[in-house]
């Protein structure tokens, strides 16, 4: 389908602009010869596919296609008037040189680029191993793990027994525990009920110190322990808490650390990716700023 | 043989649930936080901290204040975090601050960016924030090709943080609706990931002012894209009313249509947060002593508040009477449109979630600083007026988008004004004593009742409604003064009544005629300091209605207050050496307000 000039001069606005702005200046830039040429706008299914996405902002790709098939002749018709309007309106202005020196149009053009940089960036983007241990090896205080502690505990509540009595059942309750082998997950059948937790997974020093005070937990991550012994696993204590006193049977204990790479490779992969976006992006800036020689002059009116 | 197979099958499905009963832990989050790509957090000197920084924080990392530049640290990190930035000019004004960005080289870019560089960067806000104000956007700040690669960045950063299990991120943006200075905002987020996420682009209220535009943007993106959304409604004590209106956008009186509508959106409300407290006021509520807590009634263009009491007591502003009306409208329309949840959010436009008292991040990092208590902020305020609040408490199975939206949606959740006041609450028709003390107290409250956030009907026969409740300190912060239960109901005529009992209270104090001698305060203002030598670790009960009627709508939520501790404003004084400021309290009861369970008549 093609649209001739002839039918764009139809239109009011354009009549106006043509014969107010330049209308002669255009010709002759282009010549005689070129108007065919030039003032020509193809309408193919790929250009008012991507038309109507623009106009629609449609995300699924076959949905689209469905609807622009689905279209009535009328609605097409609306649609392709729609699009010769936007590219005719859009070419005259080029032509009439109404884009040169408009900010916004400047502005949009320099976004455009770069997002086709950050395209680019991205898809260049290759973390080496090499490059990963190295970022690693500069950024290791991020990976930090704190220690950390598995424990469950039997509680004798100051409040309710008072403080020799909570004392003295915890001192008893103990020899009972380890004599009978009560296990971790049955020691929620004994004491008294603890204003938090009964299990405490993986908690941190500053975790078990706000739930059951500094000293304590200062005690539960020094004591006697291995994780690879079940020797060691045993109901130890009494410990005494700002609440009362506790009986602790640990199940594991880390200490602080960085890990080793390998642990934590996937998020130490992410991290340098995105170093690496930003640096290639900047390099690549830099490398269009350089193709330019630039000249100051004295700017000091 | 088979009565043996049977027997265990029994005891497997009892045990089964019992252990799923007990199941639910608590977990802390914000589900309203802005970072420096905000406008008026980035005008409001928020300028360096962005989501990335925003999710350290709520994991315990350290981050650097974005005006001080010291080094800042949650005191108890958060178990999750929506980064809710406005959708309104997202991510613009940094750019503006950029005289190269694309969006100074346009003319009203070019006029704010050259206050700017005046130095009259409060002058450029309001400029800025009076576009948003008579919904006049400026059409080059608004196009898709500047937002969405903001949005993208934000969907990002939500990705990276989220770690199944041990920390959750949700992504989310805020809707700014302010429709003659009245205060809609709506928080939405969604349980999907990134790649739904960016399926769309966040409705703002440019497009539309009205809820209603905004549910159906929801409902047409949900079915596009497969997200699910929930809609939080920001605290309603700026809302002139409009908040919990009895009328719809379009000044109708709510429809049926309407109530189910707002009810699938938008299960639960912001009832405290850095602008002030929405439960209730004492003009709304004269018998309640506790009321008019952390008030806060300035309205955001201005125009109304500018002193300390600027806006009338509105019933369309505050839970508690939103909540009663809920009740009216139901007995009218046969459907609830205000059946909300209650929680706590920051909304802080300092980058960072920090609501705690001796260590609140401010409203914008000016007021984070104790000169900047002093400091003009939003039209009308100084860093003072504003709380160091609030968050949200969830119930959940696991620590996971999923198993926090469904709490969310069935309301298992409730608000604080800071600290991490641990609150069960179960409604049933047979608690007794005993279950108050039993060890496991969640699991007979689930065998026997429902959680706070649910449904009761139909009373058996010469039954009241019983509560359960227990409610536990901040291990880090002050004991326990009281719970209270609040009740709503309707009368035979459809008027609503409250009413709050005293239900359990600290240090053996006795409860007669629902009156309670005062806990006492330990706050030392010289200090800043408090001691826990009053009030209790632990508070639990069980509560029978004793004016229970099996024939009127009812709604009961608790309240907890905690013993009175200094307020972030004393910490200032005590800091710089000062009188304490005039004009603001030195200590506060900080609380926690629970979910409500309903009663309807059969």
């Amino acid at each position: 389908m093609k649209i001739t000039v002839k039918r764009f001069l139809k239109e009011p606005l354009i009549y106006f602009l043509l014969i107010g702005g330049g209308f002669f200046i255009a010709f002759d830039y282009y010549g005689p010869s070129f108007v065919d040429e030039q003032q020509t706008i193809v309408v193919d299914r790929t250009s008012l596919l991507r038309f109507m996405q623009q106009k629609t902002k449609a995300v699924d790709q076959a949905k689209l296609i469905r609807s622009f098939d689905g279209l009535s002749i009328d609605k097409r018709q609306t649609l392709i008037d729609a699009y010769v309007r936007e590219q005719a309106l859009y070419r005259e202005s080029k032509a009439l040189g109404l884009d040169k020196g408009d900010p916004i149009i400047k502005a949009r053009a320099i976004q455009n680029l770069e997002f086709i940089t950050q395209d680019y960036s991205e898809a260049v983007t290759r973390v080496t191993d090499k490059q990963l241990e190295s970022y690693f090896a500069e950024n290791k205080e991020s990976y930090y793990v704190e220690p950390f502690v598995t424990f469950t505990h039997v509680f004798f509540d100051r409040g309710s027994n008072g403080n020799d009595s909570a004392k003295n059942l915890a001192e008893k309750k103990l020899t009972e525990l380890n004599n009978n082998k009560v296990s971790f997950s049955e020691g929620i059948g004994h004491g008294n009920r603890f204003p938090y937790h009964v299990n405490y997974v993986e908690r941190t020093p500053d975790f078990v110190a706000s739930h059951f005070g500094k000293s304590m937990a200062d005690k539960v991550f020094a004591l006697p322990f291995s994780n690879t012994s079940t020797d060691t696993q045993t109901w130890q204590g009494p410990f005494e808490s700002p609440y009362g006193y506790h009986l602790v049977m640990l199940s594991r204990r880390e200490e602080g650390r960085t890990p080793a790479l390998v642990d934590v490779a996937g998020q130490v992969f992410q991290d340098a990716q995105r170093e690496q976006i930003r640096e290639n992006l900047e390099k690549t800036y830099q490398g269009i700023i350089d193709t330019y020689s630039v000249i100051i002059e004295d700017i000091n009116g | 043989m088979m009565n043996k197979l049977l027997l265990s099958a029994v005891c497997l499905a009892i045990s089964t649930g019992y252990v799923n009963a007990s199941e639910t832990n608590l977990y802390w989050g914000d589900t309203h936080l802005h970072t420096k790509l905000s406008a008026d957090a980035f005008l409001m000197q928020e300028r360096t901290l962005g989501p990335d920084d925003a999710y350290r924080y709520a994991k315990g990392l350290p981050v650097v204040n974005a005006l001080s530049k010291h080094r800042i640290k949650i005191g108890t990190p958060l178990d999750f975090l929506m980064v809710t930035d406005h959708a309104e000019y997202v991510g613009v004004v940094e750019q503006l601050f950029d005289s190269k960005s694309q969006i100074s080289q346009t003319p009203f870019g070019k006029k704010l960016s050259g206050l700017i560089e005046q130095g009259k960067e409060r002058a450029a806000f309001f400029e800025l924030l009076a576009t948003v104000n008579s919904n006049s956007p400026n059409k080059d700040f608004i196009t898709e090709a500047i937002r969405k690669p903001i949005w993208h960045d934000i969907v990002d950063a939500a990705e990276r943080h989220n770690d199944p299990g041990k920390f959750t991120s949700f992504i989310g943006w805020e809707w700014s609706s302010l429709p003659n200075g009245s205060n809609l905002h709506r928080i939405i987020f969604m349980k999907e990931g990134g790649e739904i996420g960016k399926k769309f682009l966040p409705y703002s209220s440019f497009e539309s002012n009205k809820p209603e535009d905004l549910w159906k943007f929801l409902d047409k993106t949900e079915k596009e894209t497969g997200a699910s959304f929930v809609a939080i409604p920001h605290n309603g004590n700026i809302s002139k009313g409009k908040m919990f209106a009895e009328i719809d956008s379009e000044g109708r009186p709510l429809s049926v249509q309407y109530a189910k509508t707002r009810m699938r959106w938008e299960p639960i409300y912001e009832v405290t947060q850095i602008k002030g407290d929405s439960e209730t006021l004492s003009a709304l509520s004269p018998n309640d002593e506790f009321a008019e807590f952390e008030t806060y009634n300035h309205a955001l263009d201005g125009k109304a508040g500018g002193n300390s009491h600027g806006l009338p007591a509105d019933k369309g502003d505050y839970a508690r009477t939103a909540l009663m009306r809920g009740l009216e409208f139901d007995k009218k329309l046969g459907v609830n449109p205000f059946k909300i949840g209650l929680i706590g959010a920051s909304d802080s436009h300092s980058g960072v979630p920090a609501v705690e008292e001796d260590n609140f991040g401010g409203k914008f990092p000016i007021d984070s600083r104790p000169m900047g208590k002093k400091a003009d902020l939003t039209p009308g305020t100084i860093g003072a007026d504003m709380s160091a609040s609030g968050l949200a408490g969830v119930w959940a199975k696991e620590n996971t988008r999923e198993s926090l939206m469904a709490a969310f949606k069935r309301r298992e959740v409730y608000g604080t004004t800071g600290p991490r006041i641990a609150v069960r609450m179960f409604a049933g028709w047979d608690f007794n004593n005993q279950d108050s003390s039993a060890k496991d107290l969640a699991a007979v409250g689930y065998q026997k009742g429902v959680p706070m956030g649910g449904d009761l009907t139909a009373a058996p026969k010469g039954k009241a409604i019983s509560l359960l409740i227990r409610a536990v300190k901040d291990p880090v912060d002050g004991n326990l003064d009281r719970i209270q239960v609040v009740k709503g109901w309707l009368d035979d005529k459809g008027n609503s009544h409250e009413k709050v009992f005293n239900v359990a209270v600290s240090d053996g104090r006795k409860i007669s005629n629902n009156k309670v001698k005062a806990v006492g305060n330990t706050v030392d203002i010289k200090t800043a300091s408090y001691t826990n030598s009053i009030g209790d670790v632990e508070l639990a009960t069980t509560w029978t209605d004793p004016e229970f009627d099996p024939m009127v709508r009812a709604f009961y939520y608790v309240r907890v207050l905690q013993i009175p501790t200094p307020r972030h404003t004393l910490y200032a004084s005590v800091a710089l050496n000062e009188a304490p400021q005039k004009g603001y309290p030195t200590s506060i009861q900080e609380r926690a307000y629970s979910s409500p369970i309903w009663y309807t008549p059969k």
